[in-house]
């Protein structure tokens, strides 16, 4: 179901949305199928209805005689509906499965960019961007893309049969229709860049709202609040700004068709007008009788009709390849700077999870040969260091805020690619970490899904227990419904401290060969502090332990002590 | 959605007439552009037959083509103007809109703002609000554009056949009632459940980014997908049967017109046929319908967003409280507060017994105990967010006998610091996180509560000292930096309360140390409550305070 599509790196948004048309280029040509099919029945309907009229009023024929006409009228008129129904029907199922594999590209994208990136942009535009952007391509697929064709056959098509009926005419329609792209180009080009600005305001402006409202309560604390309206006023003012420009823009494209398409209704009725009553004789105006110059009359603004829905839906095809643009910035940002997490799926960590649990002579192993704890390459943090750990020893870093002691277990982890010095894990290099960063994950769901999503394969007995290593199962009894307690984004109904041993019991539930630990303590008090340490005590001799703290109650568990506030003074400080 | 209509009134209600008018009068202009031509052809068809025959007809060519020239030129300039007019007239209203809302948000007392997760906020204020330009452009200008042209058609065929123009105007006016209604009724109830599973998966999708830290380095990135991949197949589900009902209302839609076109021609060239109406006039009659039924043709797809915007209406709505007339903050003179609570669920040991204590002014006051005793929940009762009416356990009053309760929230809000738990960085500048909310503050002394913090260097290191952006989320700062920028946005203003919740989480104790020296003075004449989990190191025994502890079982 979910076949993960091989990421093709587009360059252009304009490359990026023709891969996908063409992966539903079955479905999409059945719409202009039914498309153009449907124009021969309009002119089949219109044919058969100037006839009738010419018939009736100028040759004064009964009605009675025309009945074969009537029925082919009748015919065509319904043939025509039922045709533009099944061209939809297409269309939007061919937009539908492009939108759900462009969405599981970019979920794909999301599980092996580094989170760090992820974290620049902020989550709301990113969800924006998911859900929003890849919805807005919906017109380009369903609307657009089977109009640019059928912009070219329908016109044509009519074009025969006025050119059959009346060359002149024929000519009128096809000079002032080729004008029509030619301007609508010329609009579009500036639209299209607009339209990137627009969606990157209207990113902006989701991010900035999601910031500030996360952080209502702070705001309104320091009594911020007007001044944030003022900017919240200024953001939507901005917005409304550019979107205005962009619609201007794309409005003035069709009303350079509705001008064209005025202008040669009128032109062609005055001239069909004046031939039909003699004021003109030159060229084929002999040719035309009432019945031609009724067909012609009503098939000009057919004529125009596909272009015109075609300038409509311009919008749709700028904004999607706004969003377009945006997505293959996104996911070619990945591409650039690989981080090195290829990192295992599941089965494979599900199965070193009962390797390590039945074969404990499986060991692990980590070195670090001269790395510099730096964010990027000009900014290094640290002297090199030189450690080797294996299963069941555990590491302690410690430093002043600022040091690094983050940037070091996220280079370990992987979100931060190594640039000086090297390292290695052994038995191979995509080994299953455990990580718990300073703020503990808490998914807006129950304590027993909180844990599951981590530890996906644990019993609710497992999970009663690791929470009863921690103090928790107690103190959740106590006071909550237990494991269906449910806890909120903010992590209502639990304090700090319950949190983050939330967040342990997870590790306890799962340990991977590695395991880190930023700051486990810092919210904990004397007791619960105890439980911690107890538990990292048991489990450390399963797994690599790697603490950053600045708790020295810690230390004492530690094998290897990293201090990088000293490492400045003597190099290589630690070796093993 | 009745409410946003009647705010669309009253804020825009000129700007709507004046939309309704251009849109009214681009519309009749293309359907009299097409009549009119289709009547000229065929009465020139006819002079044209009948000048060959030998007989002489007056015949004004003229008029009906300067005529066709006249609305051929204003069909496209009111097209344009309508559009641009209704498009800014919606932007504004948005905007309006979206301030309004934002106000209701920041109206809301804290405990409320908190029980609302923030995704499910992010789909409310752009995705909702972008969507209700519905209202304007889909559900009131066209429908009433439609009825005009068709009343003013009706109008018009009277002079020539009173009885068909009112069976065609009747019938097209029951049609246009027909089909909205039932494009209403019928994609309704799924647009809404549509709507309700993107809000969803736009929740889904922020959790999972924000839990990508920590699945990734496990693998367990693709497991976590599961969830919102199934919640996607059944929204690509509904989605589909929305389009399907759409399209079937559509041709339901086609269907009648097409046959109406049927009867009208018949009946039509029936007339001509005998006499009672003229060929020209036959043929302009079709045109006419033509003319208008393709204005009809869009109302389908435009009433099919109805269940949507309903669901944004409805969700937006409840946020929007009648804004008050709000008096700008009054710093409350704080000289003790005295505190008793009783049986409260989140702190265990007030269910033992009775928790009692007054707090004065320029004294310190600790209150510590273990995770999970209820600190942070005593700090918010005394910041007033936990606290309502109906509790009659808990009692805080401030001075003699004022309760906090009666005491306007802003203005408890501007005598107090509190440094909560959450190091919340906005997004923006150093500068600006630190002087948030003040109306002036000097350079010099944001720097020295900066040395107090011991960030001075920190910031004159930044590429943009003040100025430097601190990122979408403050990725760029470590955890014990961000809490020190908190402690001094506090240390910025002057407070008569300040609360301290945990200060130096995250931050080494022989700093710790340094900075409760180093702004020691600025506490002094304050009313102070620090709350910790147990007694701090960094407090000297000499300090005189007050304890409270929270622990039920004592070591």
């Amino acid at each position: 179901m979910t076949k993960t599509v091989g990421l093709p790196h587009e360059r252009t948004g304009r490359d990026f949305l023709n891969s996908y048309a063409s992966k539903q280029r079955r479905a999409l040509s059945m719409a202009v199928t039914a498309g153009s099919l449907s124009t021969v029945f309009m002119l089949t309907q219109w044919l058969s209805f100037s006839f009738i009229a010419e018939k009736l009023i100028i040759e004064n024929e009964s009605l009675a005689t025309m009945s074969y006409l009537l029925i082919i009228f009748v015919c065509a008129v319904i043939g025509r509906t039922l045709l533009t129904r099944l061209q939809t029907s297409f269309s939007q199922t061919a937009s539908l499965c492009i939108r759900r594999d462009i969405r599981s590209v970019i979920l794909a994208h999301w599980r092996t960019s580094s989170p760090l990136n992820l974290k620049e942009t902020s989550v709301g535009a990113s969800a924006a961007q998911w859900v929003e952007e890849v919805e807005a391509m919906d017109g380009y697929f369903s609307r657009y893309w089977p109009q640019q064709l059928l912009a070219v056959m329908s016109p044509l098509l009519i074009l025969c049969v006025v050119a059959y009926l009346n060359w002149l005419c024929a000519l009128l329609l096809l000079i002032s229709a080729p004008l029509i792209p030619l301007f609508m180009i010329l609009v579009g080009m500036g639209a299209e860049q607009l339209n990137q600005k627009y969606s990157t305001i209207r990113q902006r402006l989701a991010g900035h709202f999601l910031d500030r409202v996360a952080n209502l309560s702070t705001i309104k604390m320091l009594g911020a609040e007007k001044a944030v309206f003022e900017e919240v006023g200024e953001h939507s003012d901005n917005y409304r700004k550019v979107v205005m420009k962009t619609l201007k823009l794309a409005f003035l494209s069709s009303t350079v068709l509705e001008f064209f398409t005025s202008i040669a209704i009128a032109s062609l009725a005055i001239y069909i007008g004046f031939s039909l009553y003699g004021a003109i004789t030159w060229g084929p105006a002999d040719s035309l009788s009432l019945f031609t110059g009724l067909v012609i009359l009503i098939l000009a603004p057919e004529f125009f009709q596909p272009l015109r829905n075609l300038s409509q839906y311009y919008h749709d095809r700028a904004t999607a390849l706004g969003a377009a643009n945006n997505l293959v910035i996104l996911l070619n940002r990945g591409a650039d700077d690989k981080p090195s997490n290829n990192r295992k799926d599941i089965k494979e960590s599900l199965k070193k999870q009962i390797s390590t649990s039945k074969e404990r002579g499986d060991e692990a192993r980590i070195e670090l040969h001269k790395l510099c704890v730096a964010f990027e390459e000009s900014s290094v943090l640290t002297k090199p260091i030189n450690i080797a750990l294996n299963t069941g020893q555990t590491l302690v870093i410690t430093g002043s805020s600022g040091t690094g002691k983050s940037t070091l277990l996220n280079i370990i982890a992987g979100y931060i690619p190594a640039t000086h010095g090297q390292l290695h894990f052994y038995p191979k290099h995509d080994l299953p970490i455990a990580y718990l960063p300073q703020n503990a994950w808490i998914k807006n769901d129950t304590i027993i899904n909180n844990l599951a999503a981590l530890a996906p394969n644990a019993s609710k007995k497992e999970m009663l227990d690791a929470l009863d290593i921690l103090g928790l199962a107690s103190e959740l009894a106590l006071n909550h419904s237990g494991l269906d307690t449910v806890i909120g984004e903010h992590g209502q109904g639990l304090s700090g401290g319950q949190m983050q041993r939330i967040a342990l019991a997870r590790v306890l539930l799962n340990p991977a060969p590695i395991v880190l630990l930023d700051e486990p303590s810092a919210k904990l008090d004397l007791i619960s502090k105890e439980f911690i340490i107890k538990a990292l005590k048991s489990l450390k001799a399963d797994v690599i332990l790697i603490i950053a703290t600045h708790d020295p109650s810690l230390i004492c568990i530690a094998d290897i002590h990293l201090n990088l506030d000293t490492l400045r003074e003597t190099d290589n400080a630690v070796l093993v | 959605m009745q409410y946003w209509f009647n705010l669309l009134l009253k804020s825009q209600g000129r700007r709507l007439y004046w939309g309704i008018f251009w849109a009214f009068f681009s519309a009749v202009s293309a359907v009299a552009l097409l009549a009119l031509s289709g009547w000229f052809i065929t009465a020139t068809a006819l002079t044209g037959v009948a000048i060959t025959a030998g007989i002489f007809v007056r015949f004004d060519m003229y008029l009906p083509g300067s005529g066709i020239r006249f609305f051929a030129l204003s069909r496209t300039i009111g097209r344009y103007i309508e559009r641009i007019y209704n498009h800014d007239t919606i932007l504004r209203l948005i905007s309006a809109f979206r301030l309004r809302l934002f106000k209701g948000l920041s109206d809301l007392p804290l405990s409320e703002l908190r029980a609302t997760s923030d995704s499910e906020w992010l789909g409310k204020l752009t995705a909702d609000l972008d969507s209700l330009d519905s209202i304007l452009i889909r559900y009131t200008i066209p429908p009433i554009v439609a009825t005009l042209v068709i009343l003013t058609l009706t109008l018009f065929l009277s002079f020539i056949w009173l009885e068909l123009a009112l069976y065609l105007g009747g019938s097209m006016l029951l049609c246009i009632a027909v089909i909205i209604g039932l494009t209403i009724t019928q994609t309704k109830r799924v647009a809404a459940a549509s709507s309700l599973l993107l809000s969803e998966l736009r929740a889904d999708i922020i959790e999972h980014l924000q839990g990508a830290f920590v699945l990734q380095s496990q693998g367990l990135m693709e497991r976590h997908e599961a969830q919102i991949l199934s919640r996607l197949n059944c929204f690509n589900d509904i989605e589909k049967s929305l389009n399907s009902r759409v399209a079937n209302i559509q041709l339901l839609l086609d269907t009648i017109l097409g046959l109406v076109l049927i009867v009208l021609v018949i009946v039509g060239l029936y007339s001509v046929g005998s006499s009672s109406i003229s060929g020209p006039t036959a043929v302009m009659l079709a045109m006419l319908f033509i003319g208008v039924s393709e204005m009809l043709q869009s109302i389908p797809s435009q009433f099919s967003t109805w269940g949507k915007t309903d669901f944004s209406a409805n969700r937006l709505k409840e946020l929007v409280k009648q804004p008050h007339t709000k008096t700008d903050p009054q710093k409350v003179d704080i000289e003790a507060v005295s505190v008793r609570l009783s049986d409260h669920p989140k702190i265990p040991i007030s269910q033992k017994k009775d928790l009692v204590f007054l707090l004065a002014t320029q004294q310190l006051h600790l209150i510590y105990g273990r995770s999970g005793t209820g600190k942070s929940t005593l700090a918010n009762l005394l910041v007033g967010t936990g606290l309502s009416k109906d509790q009659e356990k808990i009692s805080i009053t401030v001075n003699a006998g004022t309760s906090l309760l009666d005491i306007a929230s802003s203005d408890w809000h501007s005598s107090l610091g509190y440094l909560d738990q959450s190091n919340a960085i906005l997004a923006g500048t150093l500068g600006y996180n630190l002087a948030l909310g003040l109306q002036t503050i000097s350079e010099g002394a944001i720097w020295h509560a900066l040395e107090m913090v011991e960030l001075d260097e920190w910031a004159n290191d930044l590429p943009q000292g003040l100025n430097t952006w601190l990122g979408e989320t403050g990725g760029k700062v470590s955890g014990g930096q961000a809490r020190r920028i908190c402690l001094c946005r506090i240390l910025l203003r002057d407070p008569k309360l300040v609360i301290l919740d945990e200060p130096f989480n995250g931050i080494d104790t022989t700093m710790a140390c340094r900075i409760w020296q180093n702004i020691a003075l600025w506490l002094d004449p304050k009313m102070v409550v620090l709350l910790t989990h147990e007694r701090p190191i960094f407090l000297s025994d000499e300090e005189t305070i007050s304890e409270v502890c929270l622990d039920v079982f004592t070591k």
